[in-house]
């Protein structure tokens, strides 16, 4: 049964686009055969994060105004040969597709794919519910600052109100230093506002802007701590109960996280 | 808290942070408008009126606050004119 997973966050700029592309390739080094998707329709970004720019015929409404078919939409990724890309398009605006439109797409997806990530642009509104539309699952992208929280807090709402579930939280962007400083939020703090169960931690990276700039992702690097920590987000996505890295030194931290996964999920 | 803190008058920006983000996130949480919250203190004078006509109907506090269980409560107060 193939698992639609919507990454959202509400606020712009947190990590959606980032994390879509880690998770994609994650999941494929892991053996899983993945799409995934820009629901960003007008403000493409997948794509040239991947690398993937040069190689885009056809997109996503193309696919759904029967231009083509699905299968020449899909580009084949660089590096993993599992994972392939429905770029978004570039020239029209959120209204060009309708709910029932994505939900439609996302069915035909299913049948050639064990996961479907959907990258959703930021706010509330058409391109939003476009995204969610077809998703099992959301996962939330924030970082630890107020605008971030604030409406990550509202989506979750959201998710709810669409019957998309609890979502999870991956907390991104996260500076330790300035944490123990006092002068930035800590995982905890953001869990206890939210209070959603947390997926994964990832720090506040500059090779995560070298590799956007070269179209690479972290996660093939070996020796990213950034990287491994997108991969056991992966793992948990496939069900697997991998301890989170809390990149801070907390131990009440570690406390509640040992115990969201002592059930397993 | 060593005796050192009570020379600290800097908080640090995260704890500020928080505290703004839970007082920030239970009114939007309950998407009370002045308009919603207008007619719901009309309507509520209009019921209490009938039963203790004491109450000082302009005087009817209703306000969004979060218990201490974290959970959001609406609190109305209704002030009883004296005699």
């Amino acid at each position: 049964m193939a698992k639609v997973i919507t990454v959202t966050s509400g606020k712009g700029g947190v990590g959606k686009t980032t994390s879509t592309a880690n998770l994609g390739t994650a999941l494929a080094m892991l053996g899983k055969k993945v799409v995934v998707m820009d629901a960003d329709i007008g403000l493409r970004n997948l794509d040239v994060v991947m690398g993937l720019e040069n190689r885009i015929v056809y997109d996503l409404v193309d696919v759904i105004e029967g231009n083509c078919r699905l299968r020449q939409a899909l580009i084949k990724d660089k590096h993993q040969p599992e994972l392939f890309l429905l770029p978004a398009a570039q020239t029209k605006d959120k209204d060009a597709v309708s709910e029932e439109e994505m939900v439609e797409l996302v069915e035909q997806l299913r049948e050639e794919f064990e996961y479907v990530l959907i990258d959703s642009p930021a706010g509330i509104e058409s391109g939003f519910k476009n995204a969610i539309a077809g998703a099992d699952e959301v996962i939330i992208v924030t970082t630890p600052e107020v605008s971030a929280v604030r409406d990550a807090d509202r989506i979750i709402g959201l998710c709810e109100a669409h019957e998309k579930g609890q979502p999870r939280l991956i907390v991104n962007r996260l500076r330790p230093k300035m944490v123990r400083s006092g002068e930035m939020m800590s995982v905890e703090d953001v869990l206890q506002i939210l209070a959603v169960d947390l997926i994964g931690i990832i720090p506040e990276d500059e090779d995560v802007i070298t590799a956007t700039n070269k179209g690479e992702v972290l996660v093939g690097d070996k020796s990213s701590r950034t990287g491994k920590c997108y991969l056991d987000i992966a793992r948990r996505i496939t069900g697997e109960e991998v301890p989170i890295d809390p990149i801070e030194d907390n131990p009440s931290l570690l406390e509640r996280i040992s115990g969201m996964f002592r059930g397993g999920r | 808290m060593s005796i050192l803190d009570i020379f600290k008058t800097n908080k640090g920006s995260a704890v500020v942070a928080r505290e703004r983000l839970l007082t920030v996130l239970v009114h939007d949480r309950v998407k009370l408008t002045p308009e919603i919250l207008a007619r719901l203190k009309e309507e509520l004078s209009a019921v209490i009126a009938r039963y203790v006509p004491e109450i000082n109907l302009e005087d009817i506090e209703v306000r969004v606050t979060q218990g201490d269980d974290k959970t959001e409560q609406l609190v109305t107060s209704f002030p009883i004119r004296n005699r």
